[in-house]
C-alpha cells in the first residue's frame, strides 16, 4: 500500500503545481517528495511489499530501488539551487519541476513492475517525459539532441514490442506475461520464439540502456540535457532498461539457453567499451566525454552478466558505483559549466584554482570512474578480469584491459587538464551555493564507504539479487 | 472469409512497394491513411474474436486515429513547409523498390515456413507484417527528410499492429500494448516536435542534423 | 475450327486496324481530323511495290532479317490463343516457344543492326537488348508460376487457370494485366519506353535499328510490330475474359478489349511524354517487382494457407 503513495504524490503535487504555478512552491515540493521517496525507500528495503499484482519489490529490483532513491535524493538536492538560480520562466520552472517529478515515478514504474508489459509501458513512458527534460535548454543543439533520442528510442521501444510478441507467441500456453507465471512454467516456453524474443528484447532495451551499436543517442542526449537530468539519465535510466533486460535474460537461464544471451551481452559489452575507448580519445566537449564514459560503464556491466559467475556480483556492484559515480560526475560538470560558461574541454584550465571545491569533486569523481582503489569501480572490475582468468578468457581479459586503459588515459588527459594550470583570467572566481557541493560529497563518501567495507545488508542484498537471477 | 483476409493483408503488404516506389510524400501519407483503411476492415472482419470493449477501441484507433489524424496531420506539416518530395535518397527509388519486393517475398516465404512449424500464430498476417516492419526500415534508412522518417517510423508501427494481430490465442493486452504504441507516436508527433524542428531548422533534412558529432 | 479461322483473320487483318485506332485517338487528342483509318494499310501496300536500296557494307543477315523477323512474329501469333482462348497450335510448353520465337526475331533484328555499321543503329540495337534481357525472364516467371499453380504448361491452360471466382485470383489477374501491359508497350516500344513517331535518332530505340532498310524490308518489319501488338494484347484480353463465355459473346467481348487496348494506348500516347532515356530500364523493372510478388503469392497459395 505503502508503494502507492510513490505514484500518488507526483500526480496531486503536480496538479497543485501547475495551478500555482509558484517557484518557492516547486522547489519544496520536489525537495519533499524526494525525502519522501527516499523514506519509503529505505522502509521497503528491509521489508518488500507489493501494491497490486503489477509492483512488487522482489530481490532483484530492490537494488534498482535502493540506487534510484539515493540518487534522487541528491539530485533533488542540486536541484534547490538549481532551479532557485536558473533564469528561465516560471513556466518552464513549473514544468521541469512536473516532469523530474514524473520522471522519478516512471522510473519507480519499470523497476517494480512485475509484467513485461508493465515494464514496456514505463520504458515508453519515461521516454516522453524525458523528451521534454532534454530538450530544456530550447537550443538548436538541444532541440537535435532530443530529435535523435526520441526517434532512436522510439525505434528501439518498437523493437521492444516486437520481442514481447514474440514472447507472448513462444508462451501461447501460459497466456500471460507476468514473470512468475513465466518464470514457473518456463518449460513450455518454446527455445525458437525465447531466443527471438530475447534478440529483439536486448537491442530495443538495450537502445535505451546505450549499448554499443544502437548508442548514438546517447552522448548527444546527455551533453545536451540540464546537468541534473544527465546525471538521472545516467544513473537511472540506464539502469531502467538494464532490469528490463535482466528480467528476459531470466527466463532465458531457465531455459538453460544462457550461452546464447551471454554471447550477445558480450559481443554488446565488448563493442560498447571498443565504442567508448575510440572516441573518448579525441573528444573536446567533457560532457560528451562523460556520456561516453557511460557507454563504457554499461558495457562492462553487460560483460558481467554475460561472464556469469562471480561476474553476476561485479555487475550489480559496478551497476551502484556507476550510478553514483557517474551522477556525482555530471553534477560537477553542471558546477564547472555554471562557472565557466562553456562545453570545450580545452577552454578550461584551472579549476582547482578558480573554485577550489569543485576542482576537489572533478579530480575524486575521476579517481571513482577510473576505479582507483579505495572507490568500489576497483573491486568490480577486479572481480570481472578474476573471473575472466577463472573462465580462461585470457583474450577477453587482455581486450578488456588494453580497452579500459585506453579510457582511463583519453578520461585523464581532459579531466587533469581542467584541473590543474592557471585559472583563466576573465573568469571570476565563483563561489556556488553548499547545495551544489552536498550530493556529490554525499555520493563519493558512500563510494568510499562501499568500496572500504561492503555493508552486510547490501552485501546480501546483491546476493539475493544474484541468485534470484 | 479467409480470402478476404489474405486479400486485404496482400493489399497492405504491397502498398510498401508504392512507397518505396514514390517520390512524393503526398503519396506516402495516402497510403498510410489505405493502410489504416484496410486495418480498418480486418478489425471488422475479425469481430468474432475480439471482446466488444476491445473491438470498439480498435475500431476508434483505426479508423479514425490511423486512417484520419495522423495522415491529416502530417499532411498539415508537409503543406506548412512546402515539402513535397523526398529529394535524392541514399539509393535511387528502383533499387528499393526491387529490395522492398524481396523483402515482400521473404514475408511470403516465412508465413510459409511458419504455416508448417507453429500453429499459435497466423501465417500470412506474420509473415507480412515481418515484410512490413524491414520494409520500413529500409525506408528509414534510405531517406534524408525528417518527415520521412516519421513517416516511416509509422509504417513501422503498422507492421507491429499487424503482427500484433498475428497471435491465434486470445490476447487483448498485447493489442492493447500496440494501440498504446500508438498513442504514443500521436502524442510524438502532435507534441509539435516536428513543428518545432522544422522553425528551429531551415530544411527538414537529416543533413542538416550535425552540429553534434564526434 | 471456326475460331482457328478467325485468329488468322485477326492476325492478319487486324492490326492494320489497331493501328488506324492508335492513329484516330491521337488526332482526337491533338484536335486534328486524323488519317484515314487503314492508312497504314494503305502504306504498307505501298512499301510493298517501291525498291530498295541495300548498303554495300552489310551481308547477307541485313537482307533476310525483315522476312524472319516477320515469319517468328506471325508464328508467335498461331501460338498465342485469341478467340475463345483458341490458339492454332497448342502443345504443352508452347509459352516457352512463343517467347524464344519472339526472342529469335529480335535476335536477327539485332544482328541486322549491328549489321549495317552505322553507330546510331548500333546504339539502337544496345538498347533493345538491355530492354529485352529485362523483360523475358518476367515473362517466363510469371506464365510459369501461374502454371505451377494448376500443373498446366500450355498456354491455353495457364490463362484459363486464373479464371476462377476468388478475391486472389482477382488480384492475380491484376498484377498480371499490370505486368503485361508494361511487357507489351516496351516489346512494341510505344510511350513511355519510346516514342514510334520521334525523329531523333540519339534518343530512339526501335526506329533507330530500322533507319537503313526501305522498300518492302521495311514494309514487312513495320508489319511485323504491328502484329505484335496485337499478339500481346490478345494475351491481356484473354487474362481479362472470363473463361466458359457463348461463343460469340467471347468474340465480341475479345475484340472489344483489344480496341479499348488501342484506345488506351492511344491515350497514353497522348497525355504522357516518353520518359528520360535512364529512367526507361527503371521502369521496366517495375515488372520485375510485380514478377516476383505474383511468385511468391502462388508459392504461398499452394504450399500455405491460401486456398
Amino acid at each position: 500500500m505503502i508503494i502507492a503513495i510513490l505514484f500518488i504524490f507526483p500526480i496531486l503535487s503536480s496538479a497543485f503545481l501547475f495551478f500555482f504555478k509558484n517557484k518557492q512552491l516547486n522547489v519544496v515540493l520536489t525537495a519533499i517528495y524526494s525525502l519522501i521517496y527516499l523514506s519509503i525507500v529505505m522502509f521497503l528495503v528491509f521489508k518488500p511489499q507489493q501494491f497490486t499484482e503489477f509492483l512488487k519489490v522482489d530481490s532483484l529490483n530492490v537494488i534498482f530501488l535502493l540506487i534510484l532513491a539515493i540518487l534522487q535524493f541528491g539530485i533533488s538536492i542540486y536541484n534547490i539551487d538549481f532551479l532557485t538560480h536558473s533564469q528561465v520562466s516560471i513556466r518552464d520552472h513549473t514544468l521541469y519541476s512536473i516532469f523530474y517529478q514524473f520522471f522519478v515515478m516512471a522510473m519507480t514504474g519499470i523497476i517494480l513492475s512485475t509484467h513485461f508489459g508493465l515494464l514496456w509501458v514505463f520504458i515508453e513512458a519515461t521516454t516522453l517525459i524525458t523528451l521534454y527534460l532534454i530538450n530544456f535548454n530550447k537550443t538548436k543543439e538541444s532541440l537535435e539532441a532530443s530529435w535523435k533520442y526520441i526517434f532512436i528510442c522510439s525505434i528501439g521501444i518498437s523493437l521492444a514490442f516486437v520481442g514481447i510478441i514474440f514472447l507472448s507467441i513462444g508462451n501461447f500456453n501460459i497466456n500471460s506475461l507476468f514473470f512468475e507465471d513465466i518464470y514457473k512454467n518456463y518449460k513450455n516456453i518454446n527455445p525458437f520464439w525465447l531466443k527471438l524474443s530475447f534478440l529483439f528484447i536486448l537491442i530495443g532495451f538495450g537502445t535505451k540502456m546505450g549499448l554499443a551499436p544502437v548508442h548514438s543517442w546517447l552522448p548527444d542526449a546527455h551533453s545536451e540535457a540540464p546537468s541534473p537530468i544527465s546525471a538521472m539519465l545516467s544513473g537511472a535510466l540506464l539502469n531502467g532498461s538494464f532490469l528490463g533486460i535482466l528480467r528476459i535474460f531470466k527466463v532465458m537461464r531457465l531455459c538453460n539457453l544462457d550461452v546464447f544471451a551471454k554471447i550477445l551481452l558480450l559481443i554488446m559489452g565488448f563493442l560498447s567499451l571498443l565504442v567508448a575507448a575510440s572516441f573518448i580519445v579525441k573528444i573536446t566537449n567533457y560532457k560528451r566525454m562523460l556520456a561516453y564514459s557511460s557507454i563504457e560503464n554499461m558495457g562492462i556491466i553487460a560483460i558481467g552478466i554475460g561472464l556469469g559467475g562471480v561476474g553476476l556480483y561485479a555487475s550489480f556492484l559496478h551497476l551502484i558505483s556507476h550510478s553514483l559515480t557517474k551522477a556525482s560526475f555530471f553534477l560537477t560538470a553542471g558546477n564547472v559549466l555554471h562557472t565557466f560558461h562553456t562545453k570545450e574541454t580545452n577552454k578550461i584550465t584551472g579549476i582547482l584554482k578558480t573554485d577550489r571545491y569543485t576542482g576537489f569533486l572533478w579530480i575524486f569523481s575521476f579517481f571513482a570512474i577510473i576505479g582507483l582503489p579505495p572507490f568500489p569501480i576497483f573491486i568490480s572490475e577486479f572481480l570481472i578480469l578474476k573471473e575472466m582468468i577463472f573462465t580462461k578468457n585470457i583474450i577477453l581479459f587482455i581486450i578488456f584491459v588494453i580497452l579500459l586503459t585506453i579510457i582511463i588515459f583519453g578520461l585523464g588527459k581532459s579531466v587533469l587538464k581542467m584541473v590543474f594550470g592557471e585559472k583563466n583570467e576573465h573568469i571570476e572566481k565563483y563561489k556556488n551555493s553548499f547545495w551544489v557541493y552536498l550530493p556529490q560529497t554525499l555520493f563519493l563518501i558512500i563510494l568510499v564507504i562501499i568500496g572500504l567495507y561492503i555493508p552486510n545488508f547490501l552485501h546480501k542484498m546483491i546476493e539475493n539479487a544474484v541468485n534470484s537471477l | 472469409m479467409i480470402d478476404l483476409f489474405n486479400l486485404l493483408i496482400i493489399l497492405i503488404g504491397s502498398s510498401m512497394l508504392y512507397v518505396s516506389f514514390t517520390y512524393r510524400l503526398e503519396e506516402y501519407i495516402k497510403t498510410l491513411s489505405i493502410q489504416g483503411f484496410l486495418f480498418f476492415l480486418i478489425i471488422l472482419l475479425d469481430f468474432d474474436k475480439i471482446e466488444i470493449l476491445n473491438f470498439i477501441f480498435l475500431i476508434i484507433e483505426t479508423l479514425i486515429f490511423k486512417t484520419i489524424i495522423i495522415p491529416v496531420f502530417l499532411s498539415k506539416i508537409l503543406r506548412k513547409n512546402h515539402i513535397n518530395r523526398e529529394i535524392e535518397p541514399y539509393i535511387p527509388n528502383y533499387y528499393s523498390v526491387i529490395i522492398a519486393t524481396l523483402v515482400l517475398a521473404f514475408g511470403f516465404f516465412i508465413s510459409y515456413w511458419s504455416n508448417d512449424e507453429f500453429q499459435n500464430i497466423r501465417p500470412l498476417f506474420f509473415g507480412i507484417s515481418i515484410s512490413i516492419i524491414i520494409n520500413s526500415f529500409i525506408i528509414i534508412i534510405t531517406r534524408k527528410k525528417i518527415i520521412t522518417h516519421v513517416i516511416g517510423y509509422m509504417f513501422l508501427e503498422n507492421g507491429i499492429f499487424l503482427l500484433s494481430l498475428s497471435i491465434a490465442a486470445e490476447m487483448p493486452i498485447i493489442v492493447n500494448l500496440g494501440m498504446l504504441l500508438d498513442i504514443f507516436v500521436g502524442i510524438f508527433l502532435l507534441g509539435i516536435f516536428v513543428n518545432k524542428i522544422s522553425s528551429t531548422f531551415e530544411e527538414l533534412n537529416i543533413d542538416k542534423l550535425t552540429t553534434l558529432k564526434d | 475450327m471456326i475460331e482457328k479461322f478467325l485468329n488468322i483473320l485477326i492476325l492478319f487483318f487486324f492490326p492494320f486496324l489497331f493501328i488506324g485506332i492508335i492513329n484516330r485517338v491521337k488526332a482526337f487528342w491533338g484536335g486534328r481530323k486524323g488519317q484515314p483509318i487503314f492508312q497504314s494499310f494503305f502504306d504498307f501496300v505501298k512499301l510493298l511495290k517501291k525498291g530498295q536500296v541495300i548498303s554495300k557494307n552489310s551481308s547477307l543477315i541485313f537482307q533476310i532479317t525483315p522476312t524472319i523477323y516477320l515469319v517468328t512474329v506471325i508464328l508467335a501469333g498461331l501460338i498465342v490463343p485469341m478467340v475463345n482462348y483458341q490458339n492454332i497450335f497448342s502443345f504443352d510448353g508452347d509459352f516457352l516457344i512463343f517467347a524464344y520465337i519472339l526472342a529469335f526475331g529480335r535476335f536477327f533484328m539485332i544482328l541486322s543492326a549491328m549489321d549495317t555499321s552505322s553507330s546510331f543503329s548500333g546504339m539502337g540495337a544496345s538498347r533493345e537488348a538491355t530492354y529485352s534481357a529485362l523483360i523475358e525472364p518476367v515473362f517466363l516467371v510469371i506464365l510459369s508460376s501461374i502454371g505451377f499453380l494448376s500443373d498446366q504448361i500450355s498456354f491455353k491452360g495457364i490463362l484459363t487457370t486464373l479464371q476462377q471466382n476468388n478475391i486472389i485470383s482477382v488480384l492475380l489477374i491484376s498484377l498480371c494485366v499490370v505486368a503485361f501491359s508494361i511487357i507489351m508497350i516496351t516489346e512494341c516500344k510505344r510511350v513511355p519506353v519510346d516514342d514510334p513517331n520521334t525523329h531523333l535518332e540519339l534518343t530512339m530505340i526501335h526506329e533507330v535499328m530500322i533507319l537503313d532498310n526501305s522498300g518492302p524490308d521495311l514494309g514487312f518489319i513495320l508489319y511485323g510490330s504491328y502484329i505484335k501488338l496485337i499478339v500481346l494484347s490478345s494475351i491481356i484480353a484473354n487474362l481479362i475474359l472470363p473463361a466458359n463465355l457463348a461463343f460469340w459473346i467471347a468474340l465480341c467481348l475479345f475484340l472489344l478489349i483489344l480496341i479499348l487496348i488501342a484506345v488506351a494506348i492511344g491515350c497514353i500516347e497522348s497525355i504522357f511524354a516518353r520518359l528520360r532515356l535512364i529512367r526507361v530500364p527503371q521502369f521496366i523493372l517495375l515488372i520485375t517487382s510485380i514478377a516476383i510478388l505474383v511468385l511468391s503469392i502462388i508459392q504461398f497459395s499452394i504450399f500455405g494457407g491460401l486456398k
